[in-house]
């Protein structure tokens, strides 16, 4: 049998191959020729008992093959299915073709097995047929072909078939030939003019759900939710009021009874998937149908197969199937409402009704719901499952979150009062669900008022000591309740907001610290919730900062704490001393804060030396997550962007005053920090991270406008620089000293000591040439940094003559760079030298003598056009950016330029460029405008001896 | 994102990316904006993650720098959002490094694989699932 399928996989191949040439006119006969031995072959195999018995395999890929050749034949056979029906009729390959009227009659005389090979040959056809690919002209002549000589027949065998009440696995096989040819439909609908009336086939399908055999029935249900969800358009009125009165009728509640009985949820399960594809097909139809009380029982059902028992996932998946459709139907009725406003327009209040019976058909929906959100208890068979309950879990949390608007408040409302009977009556389990489900709800409340009912409603819960009887219930068995209740504090913001809210605080900050020092298993949640408390209510907890300084004293002591927890606590504190308008109340706390950090981070310094390969590790992570721990304070004391109005005159002036005579040496501290971080100890001094922290630390004041702990003068920061540079080792972290004097520029441009700036670059760039020229990251940071000095104050580079020879010969050497960000770099620096939009009138001058009375214009034109010609086509744009600002602002002169780079080029190169006169002319037309672009595109894949394909 | 209303804000989405399983960025889910033009599709939508996001691929801004959400690259009105979302949670374990948005998570990915990857996993962190 092995033999006989390889046999019709060789014909696959080789139809695969020739396919298109067997479809040309001139091949007609070849191609018919092929189509009797494939036929005949079929024939053959399917008059061979034991292919029948044991090698469907084979004649299956053989009908494919005939599909294959049929799709690529069109014009010339019309009908395969006729054709092979024809010839298991007669016994031979024949050319004539059975007329319509003698279907049936001859159908009648075939055996059942050649009829279902038929069947199988129809449902391939179809699958064959979705598989081709795009919609070309012979797909539409395909499409065409197809619905008007193959469908029909299809549609009379199909018909025939089931007239004569066949076995099943007949009928197995018919109905994968509908879904087949449901979906090749679809396709042939989309894809063409063509339209299908399903009716008929889709009308035995519905008549077959209610036979005795169950089995039957199931795989009609199955076939019918396929043809609805691929496509719910063949379904007409008459169908669907069918399909209506069926599922929601004695059928229905027959076949769920039936399979209810034999625990078999699975076969429920897709009876729910057909019920919800019906509705979803017109959901305006179902609203419409709650004002009608007589339609009360379709409701009740649902709300009946929504609340199937079991555990959902584990035991029961219908639920899930409608949690989708009930969120769905939420969304619909909210988004509808004004349609349906309209449609109710002529009974007067009916919109009202139906407004109400949504609400109450939620409320049922919502209570199954949060039964179902009920976490199980079965620990050890809960693990099997628990990923995927909580995805159940959270299209409940998002249902809930749909339906909230059309329930409104007694929705929360109900939760939290369940919450606080359950603390009462000590039905500890409803807590969870409950507080998941207010979570949900809640978490997006935003800044707007909230109803005084909900924070009455939790202060109630938590007068109730919810927080103290979940501290006491932190066994396995309740960490949901922990975890959950940590989610919820962290989005609780609208109740802390409100002034009944703010007196909570201090209670739930315990309550979130106990959870964080008790295990490490709530750690990460609870840091992070206590970072977000702190941040959002800053202001109101500036009493609670002494209370403070014994967890922060644990966070810096205690080096095993995770570095992220130990940050966001530190950030944490940062946010509430931020929020003391006071500045000597933050001076005082920050001083503590930092002196802490100090002392201990000097005696790790100490044991560092002594200390393995693997405690050296833990102790350099330790320390960095401390001066990341200052960097954080630093971004998160950071005034607000509008400072105007966040101080009053007085006390901006306390400020200024404070932070410039600085009494408790804060400055001073953190320069003590940031010295014996990068610069005192070998291990510490050459650690990238750590320079990027002290960076980091640095930049947080340099934007700042008005005196502050983190507000450092520019000398210092020189300073730190030069000092910095010069003890480095390597050059790793060379680019972090130049994006530093980088915002230094950007922000201190207009006040910069010129001299103290130049002696900076010397340090960094001039000194160091050698090593820069090597390094293109090196290369590319340092152009960065000149870049800026010309966009901001070009003086600070051009009034240094040294420099700026030293750095035009760099960036001249630069532009054969094969990386793509050195490139990139160097199009910034020279079109921003070019074009020098914020130099003084003494920068002009300097820049323009340059170009007219110096070689400059004509190095860098050559520079330009040898590199460029060179180059690979993604990084043009860089050359063609500084060739228009040339030819923008230097015409006369760029024409010149130009005609001797080309010359010159022309000596150098191998291959002579042509046409070169020409492109000059047109590309001083463009007078660097956009069109030069395309122009400098086309000429650069002429001279490489390229094709434009666009 | 709802509008203050109530009503859904079609325009601006939120969204959260689960780092793919076996990768760096496995149990935590990052945040993600979608802002929709009014022109959309004709024109991508933009992605972005919160500011500061530590991704060779990601600006300073947060915004996620990706060929198929570039007008003038990959853009297509027919990629779906799903494709999007499948496209930014793959980029976050390989990220693009010739298409660099910000310096330091390029330049440490590029120079210094271990201490990239350490940075990764703090950043994992920061946005872990729910611990249960």
């Amino acid at each position: 049998m092995n033999c006989k399928f390889f046999g019709a996989l060789t014909y696959t191949v080789n139809l695969n191959l020739h396919i298109g040439e067997l479809a040309k006119k001139e091949n007609e006969q070849q191609l018919i020729q092929i189509r009797t031995t494939l036929l005949n072959q079929v024939l053959q195999l399917i008059n061979d008992d034991t292919v029948l018995q044991s090698g469907m395999f084979v004649v299956k890929k053989m009908l494919s093959n005939l599909s294959l050749l049929f799709m690529n034949s069109s014009g010339l056979w019309s009908d395969p299915l006729l054709a092979l029906i024809d010839c298991i009729v007669s016994g031979q390959v024949s050319d004539s073709n059975i007329a319509d009227d003698q279907i049936d009659e001859a159908l009648g005389r075939l055996p059942w097995p050649q009829i279902y090979i038929l069947l199988l040959f129809a449902q391939i056809l179809a699958e064959e047929l979705v598989k081709k690919e795009a919609t070309n002209v012979s797909n539409v002549q395909t499409h065409t072909s197809v619905h008007q000589h193959l469908f029909p027949t299809v549609q009379k065998l199909m018909t025939f078939l089931l007239n004569l009440s066949p076995e099943q696995k007949l009928i197995d096989t018919w109905l994968d030939c509908l879904v087949s040819w449901v979906g090749y439909a679809s396709k042939a609908e989309f894809d063409s003019t063509e339209r299908y009336d399903l009716t008929s086939l889709l009308s035995i399908c519905i008549s077959l759900v209610p036979s005795t055999d169950y089995a039957i029935s199931q795989k009609a249900i199955e076939t019918l939710s396929e043809a609805l969800e691929t496509n719910a358009t063949f379904f007409n009125s008459h169908l669907k009021a069918d399909l209506l009165s069926m599922l929601f009728g004695e059928v229905g509640v027959q076949y769920v009874r039936y399979f209810s009985s034999q625990q078999d949820e699975k076969s429920v399960a897709d009876f729910a998937r057909l019920i919800i594809a019906f509705l979803d097909t017109d959901l305006n139809a179902l609203v419409l149908k709650l004002n009608d009380d007589e339609n009360a029982y379709i409701f009740d059902f649902l709300v009946v197969l929504t609340d199937y028992p079991g555990i959902p996932i584990d035991e029961e998946s219908v639920s899930r199937e409608f949690a989708d459709f009930w969120l769905r139907f939420a969304d619909y009725c909210i988004c509808e409402d004004t349609t349906l406003q309209t449609l109710l327009n002529d009974k007067p209040g009916g919109h009202e009704v139906l407004s109400e019976k949504i609400r109450a058909l939620f409320e049922r929906v919502t209570q199954i719901y949060w039964k179902k959100a009920h976490v199980p208890e079965d620990e050890e068979g809960f693990s099997q499952y628990k990923q995927e309950f909580a995805l159940y879990r959270r299209d409940i949390g998002d249902l809930f979150e749909s339906v909230y608007p059309l329930v409104r408040l007694p929705l929360i409302i109900n939760l939290l009062m369940t919450i606080e009977r359950s603390i009462q009556t000590r039905k500890l389990e409803d807590i969870e669900p409950s507080l998941y489900l207010v979570t949900c709800i809640s978490k997006d409340f935003g800044d707007g008022e909230v109803d005084p009912q909900l924070v009455q409603h939790l202060s109630a819960i938590l007068d109730s000591n919810l927080l103290p009887i979940v501290l006491q219930l932190r066994t396995d068995r309740f960490r949901y309740l922990v975890s959950t209740s940590i989610q919820f504090f962290s989005s609780a913001d609208w109740f802390y907001k409100t002034n009944a809210g703010t007196k909570y605080l201090p209670q739930i900050l315990s309550f979130l610290f106990d959870c964080m020092t008790d295990t490490n298993l709530y750690q990460l949640s609870s840091s992070k919730a206590i970072s977000s408390i702190c941040s959002q209510c800053r202001y109101s907890l500036v009493e609670f900062l002494p209370s403070f300084e014994t967890i922060i004293t644990e966070m810096i002591n205690n080096t095993t704490i995770d570095p992220v927890v130990r940050q966001r606590i530190i950030n944490a504190y940062a946010s509430i001393i931020e929020g003391v308008k006071d500045p000597v109340i933050q001076g005082e706390n920050l001083f503590k804060l930092f002196d802490l950090l100090d002392k201990k981070s000097v005696s790790v310094f100490a044991e560092l030396a002594t200390a393995n390969a693997e405690e050296r590790e833990k102790m350099v992570d330790y320390l960095i997550s401390l001066i990341s721990s200052v960097s954080a304070v630093g971004r998160g004391m950071r005034l607000p962007d509008e400072v105007d109005g966040y101080y009053t005159e007085e006390q901006e002036l306390k400020v200024r005053e404070y932070w410039t005579a600085d009494p408790m040496g804060i400055h001073s501290k953190l320069l003590t920090i940031i010295t014996n971080f990068t610069m005192t100890n070998e291990i510490l001094s050459e650690n990238y991270q750590i320079i990027e922290e002290a960076v980091n630390l640095f930049k947080c004041g340099l934007t700042e406008s008005l005196p502050g702990p983190f507000v450092f003068d520019c000398a210092t920061i020189l300073q730190f620089i030069v000092t910095k540079f010069n003890s480095l080792k390597k050059s790793h972290a060379y680019p972090l000293l130049y994006s530093l004097l980088n915002s230094v520029v950007t922000a201190h441009y207009r006040t910069l000591d010129i001299e103290a700036l130049h002696g900076t670059i010397n340090t960094i760039f001039l000194s160091k040439l050698p090593v820069i020229e090597d390094d293109p990251d090196l290369v590319q940071s340092s152009l960065n940094l000149f870049s800026t000095m010309l966009t901001t104050r070009p003086s600070l580079l051009l009034s240094n003559e040294n420099l700026l020879m030293a750095l035009l010969e760099f960036a001249f050497r630069h532009l054969g760079s094969n990386e793509r960000f050195v490139l990139k770099a160097l199009e910034k620096f020279w079109t921003r030298f070019i074009t020098l939009r914020k130099g003084d009138r003494q920068d002009t001058v300097i820049v323009k003598r340059l170009f007219n009375e110096t070689e400059l214009g004509y190095v860098l034109t050559f520079n330009v056009l040898k590199y460029m010609l060179a180059t690979q086509r993604s990084n043009l744009e860089t050359f063609i950016e500084i060739i228009k600002q040339l030819v923008a602002k230097y015409p006369m002169m760029m024409n010149k330029w130009l005609r001797e780079a080309f010359q010159k080029l022309n000596v150098e190169r191998e291959k002579e460029i042509e046409n070169w006169e020409i492109f000059v002319k047109k590309i001083m037309l463009t007078r660097g405008t956009r069109s030069a672009n395309d122009l400098i595109k086309d000429f650069w894949l002429e001279v490489n001896g390229l094709i434009n394909y666009n | 994102m709802k509008a203050p209303d109530g009503s859904l804000d079609l325009l601006n989405w939120t969204a959260g990316i689960p780092g793919k399983s076996n990768t760096l960025w496995d149990n935590a889910t990052y945040p993600l904006t979608i802002i929709f033009p009014e022109e959309y599709p004709a024109k991508p939508p933009k992605v972005k993650f919160p500011a500061g996001f530590y991704h060779p691929n990601v600006y300073p801004s947060g915004t996620v720098c990706l060929s198929i959400l570039n007008e003038e690259q990959d853009w297509r009105p027919a990629i779906s959002l799903k494709q999007i979302l499948l496209g930014v949670q793959e980029l976050l374990n390989t990220p693009n490094p010739d298409s660099p948005a910000q310096e330091p998570a390029w330049r440490l990915y590029t120079k210094d694989r271990v201490a990239y990857e350490k940075k990764i996993r703090e950043q994992t962190k920061r946005y872990a699932n729910p611990d249960k």
